[in-house]
């Protein structure tokens, strides 16, 4: 499956991120959202929360959407 | 020795920080910002110093904490550390492993303290130290923080620190790597005083961030162009030579943290299952605002017995002082200034205990997050992120940790508006004055039998202040600040049950600061407020010799009256056991007694009055009488503008002033303050503070900026004092309007 937006991606489905675009795309490597990470969407409305390893990220959905990701298998 | 603390946000380091110190911490500012340095003495070794460091995710410069946190490792800001202790959560390896590979790279002798293994197993996360202690080549030590495991094992690698680890073991990509030798020799040779093993990291910041190269603007221009003709020539190649170091630590570290985390697909956490309302889009905002009425309303009912007795001792101390001292302008001084000054403002220390309280529950659970988590959409159409909703809740205690809460915002412009608008936000010091006018004039019923109308009431005054702060927001804005849209990205910590040790330090720290306020700030006004109330010396005033003249008048002719109904008895011995028997002498004592009685009430309205006499020609009453008729508009008299003019360096000290203006000479020093309010009365009858009054001025206190704290903290954290200004004449102009349109509209509405 090519990469698509994040905000594509239904609650549970884990992902790896395949590249990181837009406005904020250095914080949110900083923060480990980067190219090569394995996440879980958990939430997905309004807004998204991320899983990334035991922890959770909240971030706006047009940031997730410059966030291109596949699924993968746990 | 020097230990610092370094690590992620939410990673525990706080906890361990009072655990490795045991609370002998002392809180200062960094030199020359005032980002809070946190520092104590290790536990059994008063020779080891143990430096909190702000919160991190890296240490490249895209906010003023990790600025700091950098330079406090090179030793830039001060003396550098001997050892860093970083903080990982174990839950979160490769994120946290991150700012360890720069701290490694600094060549200080790093300890890793592998904090939350409980947490990341109900997470579905095992992690191995020992894997990680041999793949970075550092100690590696598991701790619980917040239930002390560990804590011996890492002080003893802190006593014995371990040789510094081999730096650089990651990769850069070959392209940019080509060209660091050339850039840091360039560096040595144009800035000598970078210690050598410093320059490879310099170089990797500034050619990664804007805000790092313009540290070296002026100092090396020449390196600075170099520099900039490199990150052209990568841009033209092709080259992402922005995320160079991020691409290459984390390649080194992903791997590293894959072989010592095993994870395994668990249930969803208990976070989840509470995330699921909490933060869903339309149970959560409701959700949100619930929690805010029900803290208003117990902050409100819950202190009331407390004040009560506070309000007491108060009392029986001042009464106890006259008893004891001689009378005279000195004893005045001491209960109805100083006693009676500041009992009026501590009186309030229950419901500000309560309101840090709940603040601090907000904070240590998680939901302070998800609270910014929540109202992330409502900031984003004024033009912030939900990043600014932490300093603007942190103001509801006090807007200075609110405005330097503001630092951590990555948007110069989001820090500055948000800066500018936290004092809108209710802080703890208007709380007396919001308690003390809603007891008075909002009554103390039920809606649906539930909350409280005075409780509600005090919910809107903050409601009211947050509206105001979005929309000067969302002005500042689109008006002064103009810019791209900010964005919103934030950790989400686990819920956790909240430590009530370290939540009752917290609020006992809090409260220190406001009760040493009182005891400062507050003390020196009630003095020299008791000296301007005091003097000049009224000492006639006609009305009230007139007064007690008519009182001893009527009384000689009454006690004449009962006289002359038992001629051969002596009336002033009042218990004359031959009134049991004889029903005419019985009848004249109780006339007497009745005399007797109107006589003291008689007394007390001169006395009342001789006290009105005295404050009216006293200093602070010119004042008041000056500022009169521009504060009329509004429904305020000399009284409240006189409070209104001391309240100018501190809010609560209106609450002292009308005491001592209400309560000077009362030698009882018993009239409530919000009683002698509500009875007050102008010459023709009508009643001084009425409802509508009483509503206007809350919502001036509302809007209006009355801390000179606040000012100087703001001039501090902008460096300038253009912004304090701005927003002084801004808050006062709008408290004015806002306060002449609630009063002269509620007239025109028929209000009283």
């Amino acid at each position: 499956m090519p990469p698509a937006p994040l905000t594509t991606f239904c609650d549970g489905c884990p992902l790896m991120i395949c590249s990181v675009h837009g406005c904020a795309e250095e914080r949110l490597r900083d923060m480990g959202l980067r190219e090569g990470a394995r996440v879980e969407v958990v939430q997905n409305s309004d807004k998204l929360i991320v899983r990334l390893a035991g922890c959770r990220i909240g971030l706006r959905r047009d940031m997730a959407a410059d966030i291109l990701a596949t699924p993968v298998e746990l | 020795m020097r230990v610092a603390l370094c690590g992620n946000p939410n990673v525990g380091k706080t906890t361990l920080f009072n655990q490795l110190t045991g609370l002998r911490q002392r809180v200062a500012n960094f030199p020359g910002v005032t980002v809070e340095r946190k520092a104590g003495t290790l536990a059994g070794a008063p020779h080891v110093e143990v430096i909190d460091l702000p919160g991190t995710y890296s240490l490249t410069p895209r906010s003023v904490d990790e600025r700091i946190a950098y330079e406090v490792l090179v030793g830039r800001l001060e003396e550098g550390p001997d050892v860093v202790v970083c903080v990982l959560d174990a839950g979160n390896l490769e994120r946290n492993l991150y700012v360890v590979s720069q701290v490694i790279d600094l060549g200080l002798p790093v300890i890793l303290a592998l904090n939350m293994m409980d947490v990341a197993e109900e997470n579905g996360l095992v992690v191995d130290a020992s894997v990680l202690e041999k793949d970075l080549g550092v100690p590696v030590v598991p701790i619980t923080a917040s239930r002390g495991e560990g804590i011996d094992e890492l002080k003893k690698h802190i006593l014995d620190p371990p040789e510094p680890a081999q730096v650089y073991r990651w990769q850069l990509m070959d392209a940019v790597d080509a060209k660091i030798p050339a850039l840091i020799k360039q560096l040595a040779e144009e800035a000598p005083h970078v210690k050598p093993m410093h320059l490879r990291m310099e170089v990797l910041r500034a050619l990664a961030e804007d805000e790092a190269l313009d540290v070296w603007r002026l100092e090396v221009p020449e390196f600075v162009n170099r520099i900039v003709t490199l990150r052209e020539e990568f841009a033209k190649r092709g080259i992402a030579w922005r995320h160079a170091e991020v691409s290459g630590r984390y390649a080194w570290i992903g791997p590293i943290a894959q072989r010592a985390s095993r994870r395994f697909k668990g249930p969803a956490t208990l976070s989840d299952r509470i995330d699921a309302v909490l933060t869903h889009r339309v149970a959560g905002p409701l959700c949100f605002l619930l929690i805010l009425v029900c803290v208003f309303e117990a902050v409100f009912s819950w202190a009331i017995p407390a004040m009560d007795l506070i309000e007491a001792g108060v009392a029986a101390l001042a009464g106890g002082v006259r008893l004891v001292l001689p009378a005279g302008w000195i004893t005045d001084l001491l209960t109805d200034g100083i006693i009676t000054g500041v009992g009026n403002v501590v009186v309030f220390l229950p419901q500000i205990l309560l309101l840090f309280f709940f603040l601090g529950i907000m904070e240590d659970s998680g939901y302070m997050t998800r609270s910014a988590f929540i109202m992330d959409r409502l900031m984003k159409r004024v033009g912030l992120s939900g990043g600014s909703v932490l300093p603007l809740l942190s103001s509801y205690a006090c807007a200075i940790p609110g405005i330097m809460a503001a630092r951590t915002l990555d948007s110069e412009r989001d820090r500055l508006i948000t800066i500018m608008v936290a004092p809108l936000m209710s802080c703890s010091a208007r709380l007396p004055v919001y308690t003390l006018f809603i007891a008075a004039f909002i009554p103390a019923g039920k809606l649906m039998g539930v909350f409280g109308y005075q409780g509600l009431a005090m919910f809107s005054m903050y409601m009211m202040g947050t509206i105001m702060a979005f929309v000067a927001a969302a002005i500042l804005k689109r008006v002064v600040f103009k810019g791209p849209p900010s964005y919103f990205v934030m950790e989400l910590p686990p819920y956790r049950r909240p430590r009530l040790r370290q939540l009752f330090w917290r609020m006992y720290q809090r409260s220190r600061v406001f009760a040493v306020r009182a005891g400062k700030i507050i003390l020196g006004c009630s003095i020299v407020l008791w000296f301007l109330a005091s003097f000049p010396r009224t000492e006639t005033s006609p009305e009230a010799i007139q007064i007690e003249e008519q009182a001893i008048q009527e009384r000689n002719i009454e006690y004449a009256a009962a006289q002359a109904l038992t001629p051969d008895r002596d009336l002033t011995v009042a218990a004359d056991s031959l009134s049991l028997v004889d029903p005419i002498l019985a009848y004249a004592l109780d006339l007497t007694a009745q005399a007797d009685v109107k006589y003291a009430a008689a007394l007390d309205s001169a006395n009342i009055v001789r006290q009105s006499a005295q404050i009216r020609g006293s200093a602070i009453g010119y004042l008041g009488r000056i500022l009169e008729p521009v504060m009329q508009p509004l429904g305020f008299d000399w009284k409240i503008s006189a409070g209104l003019v001391s309240a100018f360096a501190a809010r609560e000290v209106i609450i002292s002033t009308l005491g001592i203006i209400y309560s000077v000479g009362d030698a009882e020093g018993g009239v409530a303050l919000r009683d002698a309010l509500k009875a007050d009365q102008y010459p023709d009858g009508r009643p001084v503070v009425t409802p509508l009054v009483a509503m206007s001025l809350l919502v001036f206190f509302v809007f209006a900026l009355q801390c000179m704290s606040t000012l100087a903290i703001a001039r501090r954290e902008t460096n300038t004092w253009r912004w304090p200004m701005v927003m002084w004449f801004y808050m006062t102009t709008l408290a004015y309007l806002a306060s002449l349109l609630v009063y002269q509209g509620g007239r025109l509405l028929g209000f009283s």
